[in-house]
């Protein structure tokens, strides 16, 4: 356990769902960025570079807190044995939920990526 | 150092504490800095605009309960529906909450103060003269009338030529110095300000709601203040910034507003939120069911409810796929929120309800916010939205939500804390009238909403045709409005009688386990008479004893010493006892800073620039004054706060308080800097009229010297602080000169970039531009004033190798002025650069 160390703990707990919302503007961004600069018409494969970018910045933030949730969870489960946590396990548990939480969060948010029209 | 001499009986160190802490009568009065007298001031100042925020509203009700009504025309409508949406929002709303987190928090907590007294006092003051900036506007009949989010075209200057958007801008801009200041008041103080032992698994769940509310208002406030900044400019100056004539976007002002407006909307539930989670536990007489989930909902509520805005856009033609993102997260929010619905119910039925008074209008706000939360899934779905954007279907769902989930609960806190405030029970059961009133009242007024909008009727229209069949519904809505206000008139004498008049109440009367009940009822201006230390969850179920000790002395500081203010502050994790903080006592100096501030205020208004220019010097002159410190000028070292304990003052510790408050008001800054960035990228790549006819040229080398100044003064704020830590006193002087003539070097620069800089009148470009490089231009002299107040420092004594905490809060302040002047520096020459080759633009 390195990074679950106060106070940077509250930092943490912020991370996950900070994650969320700079994937939301990232999203929103290229989006936007597409849409001006037609990158709907470059077809890469299957896909055009404009979902192509989406998806991947997608999966690429599902993953990063999936990542992050895996870690903080990790950390909880390691504060469950005979010695006392270096923290109180309420803050691990919270850093773990929340990063949980932003996960599923990301993952909702980009589902219409799979199929709603990017620039109409 | 010997434990200080504690006094004989609990009486007299009762005198000793209030002499120290309390205000002198009369006048007096206006210097107190207390938070129980300022959070007072906050709800009672806060119910009066709400009752004229009511009266506003009986006028709009008044006006369209028939078809061809005659009773106001489209000018006054204009402006009693604008003020009334203004009103409740930035004047009853938000004060109203901060003022019962400011009265409540600090005794939750088991402290004696917040950390920043005279901030809140400021911040009192601000809220009062800028809300009265409207009001008087308002009878001058030159209030705002564009409607409360003030959208552009219609608020700028061809279409709204008068003062009336002046009004707002400034009004409000005004007014948000309080909500800013409150937040890092209250964060700070929940984060360190605590009892020792309240580790955070400890904090009363109204704490947590708070800390999450508090860093919501550092984020979500900037892109407004930023955004009414810009509009003021174009409104005042000319400047092209939301004018799609001239490369601007009127979408840039809705952005900018509804970053900030539905964030205000859990802004100002959430506290609400924090109440029921208070109250609840103890009417139904267990502990909250799912503390930390209840945690974990706020958290979520709070960064969930930022991806929301657009939701408040659909109509404006954003292209599927985004709407779809923030559909997705209009809909998420509804999870954290039925985690909070389902844990209160949980806790109602493990438990043993009582059904009075406060659990009556908790049961109010049940009903109401869950069928507001219904519709808001409704609106949600962009093809339903579509079909009831800008109707009265939308007007019933807001105030479905925001007096369900707002008014109703700060009802039931009211009659909750109302014997704390008063120290009296109440006298008759006028309560359970005022219940059914408001609530009959309110689903009256605005169940039938939902239909006439769905009927079809537009918001805001001043009147409308008999052959629409809209007036059974009208006059049925407006005779509920009128029935809800006999409800809070019949409040308001309710609590009239029950503080004049009412059998004085007991500790506790509620038989609650939080340590507000722990205080003398009503209430000291010292709080605590000593400081408890807290062991568990339920400090006060666990030791009904423990007001009694507290009072006697025999917690933490139960003593008067050398007539300083103290408490403590602990480590924001653990609740261990770190540092004894001084406060600062009563003082005029807070009245006197806003009534300079209003000064600056109101003749930007009336466009007296130079008036302006002397307020502001005036403000940072008063601010100046408010360095002066008791433990300023020599080492205090470790001194004893009463258990055999010594703890550091705060002024020679690590990261006080005020190095915190800092840090978030930078936050704040940095969001503020990030909605200006977002502005120059969003009129690039969406608005017409792009590029620009002219860039910033011939600027290069100065903005590249200004960048290196700025990161040059960062390093020597660095090493300015390492010698003061040293002791070389001397040499961090020498360094500090240095780092002042980079600043005065960086301003120097910057200044001579605007005068070549292109005219900010002509096109967007150069209005987002020049607002980057006053944006560093002020931070820079920020840093020279930082500069300056440490050389006096050091000349005086006030800095040694333990106190450098003035070093401290300048290397913060000179290391984000060099990260955000590098990054505005180098986004202004990217963007000229990119702009000026062939074929770039939007």
């Amino acid at each position: 356990m390195t990074l679950a160390t106060r106070p940077v703990i509250l930092l943490v707990i912020a991370l996950g769902y900070t994650l969320w919302a700079g994937a939301l503007v990232a999203l929103y961004g290229v989006l936007s960025l597409g849409c001006v600069f037609g990158w709907e018409e470059v077809m890469l494969g299957p896909l055009n570079l404009q979902r192509g970018l989406l998806l991947l910045l997608w999966l690429l933030s599902v993953l990063v807190i999936a990542l992050l949730a895996w870690q903080t969870w990790s950390w909880l489960q390691s504060a469950r044995g005979d010695r006392p946590p270096p923290l109180p396990r309420f803050t691990l548990w919270l850093a773990a939920a929340c990063s949980i939480a932003a996960a599923g969060a990301t993952f909702f948010m980009g589902l219409p990526i799979l199929g709603a029209s990017a620039c109409i | 150092m010997n434990e200080p001499v504690r006094s004989a009986s609990p009486v007299e160190l009762h005198h000793e504490l209030t002499r120290i802490w309390g205000a002198n009568p009369g006048l007096g009065q206006l210097a107190a800095v207390n938070h129980t007298a300022l959070g007072r001031r906050f709800i009672v100042t806060a119910f009066l605009f709400f009752a004229i925020g009511g009266i506003l509203a009986m006028l709009v009700r008044a006006q369209i309960a028939t078809s061809h009504s005659a009773f106001v025309g489209p000018e006054i409508y204009n402006q009693v529906f604008t003020m009334h949406g203004t009103v409740m929002m930035f004047l009853f709303a938000i004060p109203m909450f901060e003022g019962f987190a400011i009265y409540l928090l600090p005794k939750m907590l088991g402290t004696r103060d917040l950390a920043f007294p005279r901030s809140g006092a400021y911040g009192y003051w601000c809220y009062l003269f800028g809300g009265s900036i409207l009001l008087l506007a308002l009878a001058m009949g030159a209030a705002p009338d564009a409607g409360w989010f003030m959208y552009t075209p219609l608020s700028s200057k061809p279409f709204s030529p008068g003062i009336n958007a002046d009004v707002w801008l400034i009004g409000i801009t005004f007014v948000e110095i309080s909500a800013i200041s409150a937040a890092i008041e209250v964060l700070v103080s929940i984060l360190l300000i605590r009892a020792p032992g309240m580790s955070l698994d400890r904090m009363p769940i109204f704490a947590w709601y708070m800390l999450v509310v508090a860093v919501m208002i550092l984020v979500g406030f900037p892109p407004l203040i930023l955004g009414s900044i810009l509009l003021e400019a174009e409104r005042a100056f000319g400047w092209a910034l939301f004018d799609p004539t001239r490369g601007g976007d009127s979408l840039l002002w809705q952005h900018l507003f509804w970053i900030f407006g539905h964030p205000e909307v859990y802004i100002i539930f959430l506290p609400a939120a924090g109440m029921v989670s208070t109250i609840i536990p103890v009417m139904a007489g267990r502990e909250l069911l799912g503390y930390r989930w209840v945690v974990l909902a706020a958290i979520s509520v709070g960064f969930l409810s930022f991806g929301l805005w657009v939701h408040h856009m659909f109509a404006v033609g954003i292209p599927h796929l985004a709407l779809g993102f923030f559909s997705a997260a209009s809909m998420l929010v509804a999870i954290p929120t039925g985690v909070q619905i389902f844990a209160w119910l949980g806790t109602l039925m493990s438990g043993r309800p009582r059904f009075n008074v406060p659990m009556l209008f908790l049961c109010g706000f049940f009903f109401i916010f869950v069928l507001g939360g219904l519709t808001g899934v409704m609106v949600a779905v962009v093809p339903f939205d579509l079909q009831v954007h800008d109707t009265y279907f939308v007007v019933a769902h807001f105030h479905y939500v925001l007096v369900g989930g707002f008014v109703f609960p700060i009802m039931a806190a009211a009659y909750y804390w109302l014997p704390h405030l008063t120290g009296r029970q109440p006298m008759f059961q006028l309560g359970h009238a005022v219940f059914w009133l408001v609530f009959i009242g309110f689903n009256l007024t605005f169940f039938l909403m939902h239909l006439t909008g769905l009927l079809g009727m537009p918001r805001r229209i001043w009147t409308y045709a008999e052959s629409y069949g809209w007036d059974w519904l009208n006059l049925l809505s407006s005779i509920g409005g009128f029935v809800m206000t006999i409800g809070f008139a019949l409040f308001v004498l309710d609590i009239l009688l029950q503080a004049r008049f009412g059998p004085k109440t007991g500790r506790n009367p509620w038989g609650a386990a939080s340590l507000e009940w722990a205080t003398p009822i009503p209430p000291t201006d010292y709080g605590f008479a000593s400081i408890p230390t807290v062991t568990s969850h339920r400090q006060l179920a666990d030791d009904p004893d423990l007001p009694r000790k507290l009072a006697a002395g025999d917690g933490l500081l139960g003593f008067a010493r050398r007539n300083w203010l103290e408490t403590i502050a602990v480590d924001m994790i653990t609740g261990e006892p770190r540092q004894i903080v001084l406060l600062p006592g009563r003082t005029f100096l807070p009245l006197l800073t806003a009534l300079a501030t209003g000064l600056f205020f109101v003749s930007l208004l009336l466009q007296v620039y130079p008036l302006a220019i002397a307020g502001l010097v005036i403000t940072i002159a008063m601010f100046w004054l408010w360095t002066r410190h008791p433990a300023r000028t020599a080492d205090l070292g470790r001194l004893p706060v009463g258990d055999g304990t010594t703890l550091p003052v705060h002024t020679e510790s690590g990261q006080a308080p005020s190095w915190w408050a800092v840090v978030f008001l930078l936050l704040a800054d940095a969001a503020l800097f990030g909605s200006l960035l977002f502005g120059l990228v969003f009129l690039w790549v969406v608005a017409p009229g792009w590029p620009p006819p002219e860039v910033l040229s011939d600027s290069t080398a100065f903005a590249l010297i200004a960048m290196a100044c700025l990161v040059a003064a960062a390093g020597l704020g660095r090493l300015a602080l390492r010698a003061a830590r040293r002791g070389a006193v001397g040499w961090a002087l020498v360094w500090n000169r240095f780092l002042a003539a980079a600043h005065v070097a960086t301003v120097l620069l910057l200044a001579a970039i605007l005068t070549t800089a292109p005219d900010p009148t002509a096109h967007a470009y150069a209005g987002v531009t020049v607002a980057i490089l006053v944006y560093v231009l002020v931070h820079a002299a920020v840093g020279l004033i930082l500069a300056l107040h440490v050389w006096q420092a050091c000349r005086r004594g006030h800095v040694s190798a333990a106190r450098s905490l003035d070093l401290m809060i300048g290397r913060l302040w000179h290391d984000y002025t060099a990260v955000a002047g590098v990054i505005g520096l180098g986004t202004i020459l990217g963007v000229a650069a990119m702009i000026g080759q062939p074929g770039a633009g939007g």
